[in-house]
């Protein structure tokens, strides 16, 4: 993804998209009995949202959509185990460390633009053969910030903030299953003079912070948030947006990577490859990047919407003020890991070996 | 004889649909272990050691393994320290309140093992009792969380096994004539001795066995480890679930798989070729007495 492409984006497809934000747009698809689907995505209120949004729309035009939730690795597992079977569902949702693999052992299938008419007013970064950016979600330190008030400590600035003496036992870091794991020691690594390039120099740093635990999902992260027994955490501040509405002080501070500020996560839809019904996925898929679903999507659950004019509705939304990172210039500064250097294998084998647990 | 024959025939029908739950999963893990891994579930297709030689000779794998043991053990012996006296109590409680306790005994048994764990987690967080009592002994000093280590995998592993080994332990101590402690009490016996002398020795191999089985629980135990380890314990269950969920390594997922299973026969093994030589259980006793 890069950022001429972004700032492309930023500046070009507003008024492609603007007519497309009145509710009630259904686009081009018609009305009938359009068979089942299953969706692998997230649990808990992302995967609710994502129901009310784009599965309600699909059952409403004579569609079934049935969700398979777990990590994206989870699904990626059930797709591997199920090789050579029927896939467990249609389309998926994934993350830029899957796609290369997914691509390689053809588990997912090249989409069909012609039968994604909303695709065109995306960005040309966000369009890829077999995949579509639907969503980002921006990566940062989630923090209380009246128990780091309480305690005399200023806003973490950089991940290795999260060392302070005062947050032993507060601080929980996403592991390695967790969507948020990559950009936090991707921070870390730069923050050691290094970059995704060399993940193993994040090493020394995480065991510095010896965080409390390792959080494997969001739903458990958010209520040891809630409760105040975790401070702080490398997460999205998505949660930062649905916590403020239960009360919990929440803010994020957004760390440097070299000259880039903030981090960018993109949520990737794939179509997958054997589905028995490739028109009503496209259909589910197609309805995701409506850009009134886009921005309704992003408001509930805090992330970003890759529709241009999503992005300038959100914008309005008092929720995301000081929260997202919504200006043209600093959404061409988020940094955006790039797995083509990273070397999994290595990272994995280093995160089970050589973080000091416990 | 038509009878006998029925019997020994459905007898034969769930020995094979034991085989075939059972033994049949475990010829496919085997087998499996021995390919080389591709990647993204792949095999090979040479015959190796090499998945057995990589897990034997890597100090993470054997780590893992001393790690995954000891809290077993440990967890096994804790329970039935506890679990003894408890079923000794009930075995000898003679009121119509033992059938509520033996019915919510069973419940607590079947309670999802998740529910279980996430109420534990509540128990043992920095906001929960324990260690809300602990700040107020140690007038704040202490300010540690009871979660994500291994004593909290510990606790959680006896939680699981504990309602079992009660039950089974009861049906023990229902076997050892209470007569036998009448005739130990008149004679002069004290508690302890009544214990070390009558109880201990007629009960020692339905303790020996629940132990083993609360050993053979905590082994393959996933759930605890996961929630209340909080990625700082990894266990050899835990392994084998990041080996295939995050690296789609099935041949060396099903290696520790193998290996796990083995370690559980021969821990087995060894103790009841040991247990061949102690003294004397509760049938036994019972012939003597």
């Amino acid at each position: 993804m890069s950022n001429t492409s972004r700032r492309t984006f930023l500046s070009g497809v507003a008024g492609l998209s603007i007519a497309g934000l009145l509710p009630g747009s259904t686009g081009a698809w018609a009305q009938g009995n359009l068979g089942a689907i299953k969706v692998a995505t997230w649990g808990g209120s992302w995967r609710d949202s994502l129901d009310k949004q784009v599965g309600e729309p699909i059952r409403k035009a004579g569609g079934t959509v049935e969700y398979v939730v777990d990590t994206p690795q989870g699904n990626l597992a059930k797709l591997v185990a199920a090789r050579g079977r029927s896939a467990p569902f249609d389309t998926m949702e994934s993350g830029l460390e899957l796609v290369q693999l997914m691509a390689a052992d053809r588990f997912i299938q090249d989409l069909d633009y012609e039968k994604l008419p909303n695709a065109k007013l995306l960005p040309d970064f966000a369009r890829a053969k077999n995949y579509v950016m639907t969503l980002g979600s921006m990566d940062g330190i989630v923090y209380n910030h009246e128990k780091f008030k309480e305690a005399g400590l200023d806003a973490p600035k950089t991940y290795s903030d999260l060392a302070h003496p005062k947050l032993q036992g507060k601080v929980a870091f996403p592991d390695v299953n967790h969507t948020q794991h990559w950009n936090a020691v991707a921070g870390l690594a730069y923050e050691a003079g290094a970059s995704e390039a060399d993940l193993t120099k994040a090493i020394p740093l995480i065991n510095k912070i010896k965080p409390a635990y390792f959080f494997s999902s969001s739903t458990d992260i958010a209520t040891k948030m809630s409760s105040g027994e975790i401070w702080a955490a490398p997460w999205h501040a998505g949660f930062v947006i649905r916590l403020r509405r239960s009360n919990v002080p929440l803010s994020i501070s957004y760390p440097q990577f070299g000259t880039k500020r903030g981090s960018l996560w993109p949520v990737l839809h794939h179509v997958v490859r054997g589905t028995e019904n490739e028109a009503l996925a496209h259909r589910f898929l197609d309805t995701y990047l409506e850009p009134q679903v886009q921005l309704s999507h992003a408001k509930a659950t805090g992330v970003l919407p890759v529709n241009r004019s999503a992005i300038q509705e959100l914008g309005k939304d008092p929720e995301t003020n000081g929260v997202l990172l919504l200006s043209d210039a600093e959404l061409d500064n988020l940094f955006v890991i790039d797995f083509s250097k990273v070397n999994l294998a290595q990272w994995r084998s280093a995160w089970d070996r050589d973080i000091v647990r416990g | 004889m038509r009878i006998r024959r029925a019997y020994d025939g459905a007898l034969a029908l769930a020995l094979a649909v034991s085989v075939v739950l059972f033994i049949v999963p475990q010829l496919f893990f085997v087998r499996q272990s021995f390919f080389e891994s591709l990647a993204m579930g792949m095999m090979g297709d040479q015959l190796s050691f090499a998945n057995y030689a990589t897990i034997l000779s890597d100090g993470f794998y054997i780590a893992v393994f001393v790690r995954t043991i000891v809290l077993s053990a440990i967890a096994a012996l804790v329970a039935l320290f506890i679990a003894y006296p408890t079923a000794y109590w009930l075995a000898r409680l003679n009121s119509p309140v033992l059938r509520w306790l033996i019915i919510l005994l069973l419940v607590s048994s079947f309670v999802s093992i998740v529910v279980k764990v996430l109420g534990l987690s509540m128990l043992l967080g920095s906001q929960g009792p324990f260690a809300t009592f602990l700040r107020f002994v140690t007038l704040g000093w202490w300010s540690g969380s009871l979660l994500h280590n291994e004593l909290a995998v510990a606790i959680g592993l006896v939680q699981y096994s504990l309602p079992l080994l009660i039950m089974l332990l009861f049906g023990v101590v229902q076997t050892i004539p209470k007569s036998l402690e009448d005739a130990a009490l008149v004679h002069g016996a004290s508690d302890w001795s009544l214990l070390r002398r009558i109880l201990l020795p007629l009960s020692l191999n339905g303790i020996v066995t629940a132990g083993l089985i609360a050993f053979n629980m905590n082994m393959g135990a996933f759930t605890s480890a996961v929630l209340l380890g909080g990625g700082n314990v990894l266990t050899v269950p835990v392994v084998i679930q990041r080996k295939i969920v995050l690296e789609v390594d099935y041949p060396v997922a099903s290696a520790l798989s193998v290996l796990l299973t083995t370690a559980v026969i021969v821990i087995n093994l060894l103790l009841v070729a040991l247990r061949r030589g102690g003294p004397v259980g509760a049938g036994q006793g019972r012939q003597a007495a």
